[in-house]
């Protein structure tokens, strides 16, 4: 038992005890108290073990820079695993458990793993792992690695609520710079936003013992709230700005409590200005990772945060000016204070789970509480984030802000700027772009970096066990590079994301490589700044919002008539209808007519005097010939002549054009319209409007279609309406627009009307099909019906690389002589191979079960067996009376007749090579009536 | 494919009751007629019969009115059938009256309950309403006063939006 709490100081509310238990023992800390405060006011040291050693380990940090304190944490029915100790708030009846430690950080059975460090350097699972397969171990180093485990329960209402906001200045850090900044600016008559991840505004003033600017620090700080706040500025206390993205905007994590979900704040701001601070970097020396080794600065602000003394005799091991103040208020505490220069010799710390001295040049002194600090490191990864360089400060020993991303501004100790009249004067000007006066810094340092070759373990990475000699042994086996050294030994990867081990690491393989620091490098700051949850990121998009669906107009007419909805493409759309019986709905299309919502379908209108010719250049087949009142069907290709979406073209007059494309592309070949409309054409001759979603589509389709038609007084000439022709007609007073085009073999009508108009006519059309047998087919049974025709779903029976002449669509790529989209591609080496994959059909033997799509057709060679193809559609068919397939088959064509064998999860079976074309080859049925 | 019926709520149709929320109140608002129309302003203008296309952050009043989406394209709204195709005037028309519904909110927090989900500034004018609202491709507009906002959507989305709304 070393810390404790003295009688008087700190931000929190004696009055208010909390009880809590960490690892099964109860303890009580106080309102306003981290778990880490509370802790180390109750004496405990081990809160937890390190990663890979299992080494015990004690609080080193204050706030976002702890790398050891890691709980998982239950409080009533809520469980939150990984939560930092030093920054969550400790509650009444908090439950707290060490993670990676069993049965508690105290006593750790796994470590013992520790003494067989020697085994286990850097990068040895890379080594040991790999024989006979990594795959032999890897469920084993799974279950071990990790921290912590994640609740069986669902946090109820856990949702991140979202805000966008703008600001003309956001300042970043409520400390002395940022209120001093915010304040000179709003007093400008800027909108300033303050942000500070603490509930308190203040940030490292409190640790003074000196007055500022005349009054006591919690004073000033009030004041200058008071005045940002009265100039309209915005205090956001308890929130953090975890990431700078682009165009300036910052997201914000605002604390609302353990077991709430954070907010997020999108900020826009016309400027930024970062004060972030700096925090305290280790010393690297012998066993300097025990329990009762931390931070020199986050000691102090134990003490005034929270009025914990982290010791009773303390030793400071420092290299720069602020030790000897630093020291004398520990004493003031009650502490006492021996200060050693770090500089002067190698130091020891002494003892295992308790800390007994620290030995240096032959000497002993005993302590029961080692502050470290080698120096002051800005925090610089939001200017990072933005796209800042940072400069190596010699002086400082320190990487600080350098050439500054556009409207951002550093201040502060996020800017070297550590003497506190310095900052202030530094904030103000910056914040109101004020020249920054000259200014001389009282900061002294003797810059003070691992040094290689020592003999004993030094440890640079607390959390994942990355000692000097694994920075050693990386730059001999050559990870020189600072990015190499992070993934090779870990360094950095904790969950502090080395706040506390970076500098040291990459200033160690300086040393090993006889270079500078700024030589070395930084690795890369990336976004979020701490651990937030991923929840905040998706807010309300969870359950059904998480992706939405399309929804039908007519849904509730589905859903009535006992529809199973399911998602094709994006939309919400009835699979099939009553019980699951696919087949009856096939036959009820083959016999009488299949009644089918086809809403989805594309309906892009291309209108202007240049349409025709963009049309025709847009896809593959012909379409300028195309007579008013007819349609084609056409494949869109990408520039590289692979085929990218099907469809049937109509023409409405000379120069407007409707693009029916599958009902999953709409937006995909808007976008690719709207695309190939500006490049090379004259942009106020041709203009794309997606009418989609204004026209919903009822599909008749079968021999008793033309019988329903005729009864739904739609003024049409049914004798004279071919295949693929259109007409414009009227239904219940409103344009109705009626193609003629099949996607089942049979005769098919689309009919498509205003969404007010839809109801009526789905229910005209039921009513007409009921007395002939007919009735509402699903998705299912369409896309049986079209496979039994032999009728393609781009990006079911095509892929990546089918071309249209691997589909049976040769002759525009033969013959036609206007340039179209993918030209060019069509006419590759690749292209021409004779062993691309066609489609073709499949039958089974007699009695065999349908394939599986996505089976492989498989040819012998003399290495064992390999593809030659896939099964791309396979069903049942009701039609044909057995089963169907369409398949990718190399030199498929030549292949007609040809039994070949199918793979398929280590079976094996035959299938015959036939026409995909599987019923009414000559069209009979489609052109009937 | 199985049925996923019961994971989505059936849809609450066009007749769905008013929601009040904290500072707004939530409204579907039937509109008898939206026109798309695609061409040099100008010429969309005068085959609409509007004098202006109103923008970010304008207020619409008045009836019929034109909104602004992109330099060549307005939604004439309440404008009255037109012919559609194109027009030698040189712009091309189409009905667009049942591809988007259309979502008033109203009260001082309106406001706050859009920027949820798009940045939305009186600050930052466009020459457009076309907007990003929880990443569905919407329209914003002010109507009538400096509290009351409506929404185009795309009809598909609207319950989607709707849910988002209120979540």
């Amino acid at each position: 038992m070393s810390g404790f709490r003295i009688a008087k100081g700190g931000l929190i509310n004696r009055e208010q005890t909390l009880d809590f238990t960490f690892d099964g023992r109860k303890y009580q800390g106080v309102k306003g108290d981290t778990l880490a405060s509370a802790l180390l006011a109750n004496g405990v040291r081990i809160v937890g073990r390190s990663f890979k050693y299992h080494r015990p380990r004690g609080v080193w940090g204050v706030w976002f820079d702890d790398p050891n304190a890691i709980f998982d944490l239950t409080l009533k029915d809520v469980s939150l695993p990984n939560c930092p100790a030093t920054t969550t708030h400790l509650v009444e009846g908090m439950s707290a458990r060490a993670v990676n430690a069993y049965p508690s950080a105290q006593f750790d059975i796994k470590g013992v793993f520790d003494r067989f460090h020697r085994f286990m350097p850097a990068g040895f699972y890379y080594k040991t792992f790999k024989w006979p397969h990594w795959h032999l171990f890897e469920p084993v180093i799974r279950k071990m690695a990790g921290l912590g485990h994640l609740g069986s329960e669902i946090i109820e209402g856990y949702q991140s609520e979202q805000h966008n906001i703008r600001c003309d200045l956001l300042v970043i850090g409520g400390g002395p710079a940022g209120l001093a900044g915010a304040q000179a600016a709003a007093q400008a008559g800027q909108s300033v936003i303050l942000v500070d991840d603490h509930p308190e505004f203040g940030g490292g003033l409190y640790r003074r013992s000196k007055d500022i600017e005349g009054v006591k620090p919690a004073q000033w700080v009030a004041r200058q709230c008071r005045a940002i706040e009265a100039a309209g500025g915005r205090l956001m206390p308890a929130t953090t700005a975890f990431g700078v993205y682009d165009h300036n905007m910052v997201a914000l994590a605002q604390d609302k409590g353990f077991g709430l979900a954070p907010t997020l704040w999108r900020v826009r701001a016309k400027r930024i200005l970062m004060a972030t601070g700096a925090t305290d970097r280790p010393v690297t020396f012998a066993n300097n990772d025990r329990p009762g080794v931390m931070s020199l600065d986050g000691a102090l602000e134990y003490l005034a945060r929270y009025g914990v003394l982290v010791g009773r005799k303390i030793a400071v091991l420092s290299n720069n000016s602020f030790v000897e103040p630093a020291a004398e208020i520990l004493r003031r505490a009650g502490g006492e204070v021996r200060v050693l220069d770090a500089t002067q010799g190698q130091a020891k710390a002494l003892g295992n789970k308790v800390l007994h001295g620290v030995e240096m040049n032959g000497q002993r002194f005993d302590c029961d509480t080692l502050l470290a600090s080698s120096g002051l490191t800005p925090v610089v990864h939001l200017w990072r984030h933005a796209g800042g360089k940072l400069d190596w400060d010699e002086n400082l020993a320190a990487f600080i802000p350098g050439k500054a991303p556009d409207n951002m501004r550093a201040a502060g100790a996020a800017n070297g700027t550590f003497d506190l009249d310095n900052a202030l004067s530094e904030a103000r000007a910056k914040a109101i772009g004020a020249p920054v006066p000259k200014q001389k810094s009282t900061y002294r340092i003797t810059p003070l970096w691992p040094k290689p070759d020592a003999k004993a373990r030094q440890w640079i990475d607390f959390q994942h066990d990355v000692t000097l000699k694994d920075i050693e042994l990386a730059a001999r086996e050559n990870y020189a590079s600072v990015e190499h050294l992070k993934r090779y030994t870990t360094l950095g990867m904790a969950s502090d994301q080395g706040k506390t081990s970076n500098m040291t690491g990459l200033a160690a393989m300086a040393a090993l490589q006889g270079r500078s620091i700024p030589e070395v490098g930084t690795t890369t700051f990336r976004p979020p700044f701490v651990p937030v949850p991923i929840g905040l990121y998706g807010g309300a998009r969870r359950g059904q919002l998480f992706n939405p669906l399309k929804r039908l107009v007519l849904e509730d007419r589905h859903r009535a008539a006992g529809a199973a909805l399911g998602e094709y493409g994006g939309w919400l759309r009835p699979g099939w209808y009553g019980a699951r019986d696919i087949t009856r709905e096939v036959l009820r299309a083959r016999n009488a007519a299949g009644i089918l919502d086809a809403s989805p379908l594309g309906k892009i209108e291309v209108m202007g005097p240049d349409a025709a010719s963009f049309v025709n250049f847009i896809y593959y087949n012909t379409i300028s010939t195309l007579k008013t009142g007819c349609i084609r069907y056409g494949f869109m290709l990408t520039e590289g002549g692979i085929v990218y979406d099907d469809g049937v073209i109509a023409r409405l007059a000379d120069n407007h054009f409707v693009i029916s494309c599958s009902s999953s592309h709409v937006e995909s070949v808007t976008a690719a319209l709207e695309s190939w409309r500006q490049d090379g054409n004259d942009p106020d001759r041709i203009f794309i409007h997606d009418c989609t979603q204004n026209w919903p589509t009822v599909t008749v389709t079968g021999p008793k279609a033309r019988e329903i038609m005729a009864q739904l007084d739609l003024s049409i000439d049914l004798a004279d309406f071919p295949h693929m022709t259109w007409r414009e007609t009227r239904f219940k007073q409103a344009a109705a627009r009626v193609a003629r085009v099949s996607f089942t073999g049979d005769t098919s009508y689309e009919i498509s009307v205003p969404v007010d108009k839809v109801h009526a006519l789905w229910d005209a059309v039921i009513l007409a099909g009921k007395p002939l047998g007919a009735g509402p087919i699903g998705v299912e049974a369409l896309s049986v019906l079209r496979a039994e025709k032999g009728y393609i779903i781009v990006g079911k029976d095509t892929d990546g690389e089918v071309m249209p002449h691997d589909l049976g669509f040769a002759i525009p790529r033969a013959k036609k002589t206007a340039a179209f989209v993918g030209d060019r591609g069509l006419h590759t080496d690749n292209a021409n191979r004779e062993d691309r994959r066609q489609l073709v059909g499949l039958r089974v033997p007699d009695g065999a079960v349908a394939l599986a799509t996505g089976a492989h057709l498989v040819e012998k060679s003399a290495s064992g067996l390999h593809s030659i193809g896939v099964v791309t559609s396979s069903y049942n068919s009701p039609s044909i009376g057995q089963p169907i397939a369409l398949a990718l088959v190399e030199k498929g064509t030549e292949r007609m007749g040809e039994t070949l064998t199918i793979w398929h999860m280590d079976q094996q079976n035959t299938a015959t090579v036939v026409s995909p074309v599987f019923l009414d080859p000559k069209g009979a049925r489609l052109n009937a009536g | 494919m199985r049925d996923d019926s019961t994971k989505w709520d059936t849809p609450l149709g066009q007749e769905r009751a008013t929601i009040a929320g904290d500072g707004f109140e939530l409204s579907l608002i039937p509109l008898t007629c939206q026109t798309l129309i695609s061409g040099p302003i100008a010429a969309c203008l005068a085959v609409s019969g509007q004098k202006q296309a109103f923008g970010w952050p304008d207020i619409v009043t008045g009836q019929p009115y034109a909104l602004r989406l992109r330099r060549d394209r307005l939604l004439v709204v309440n404008g009255g059938q037109q012919a559609e195709g194109w027009d030698e005037r040189g712009v091309a028309v189409s009905d667009m009256t049942g591809a988007y519904s259309v979502i008033e909110i109203d009260g001082p927090q309106a406001i706050d309950l859009l920027n949820s989900g798009t940045e939305l500034s009186i600050d930052l004018p466009s020459g457009t309403v076309a907007r990003q609202f929880h990443g569905f491709a919407t329209l914003i507009y002010r109507w009538q006063s400096l509290t009351c906002y409506r929404l185009h959507i795309q009809r598909c989305y609207l319950e989607a939006i709707w849910k988002h709304m209120q979540s």
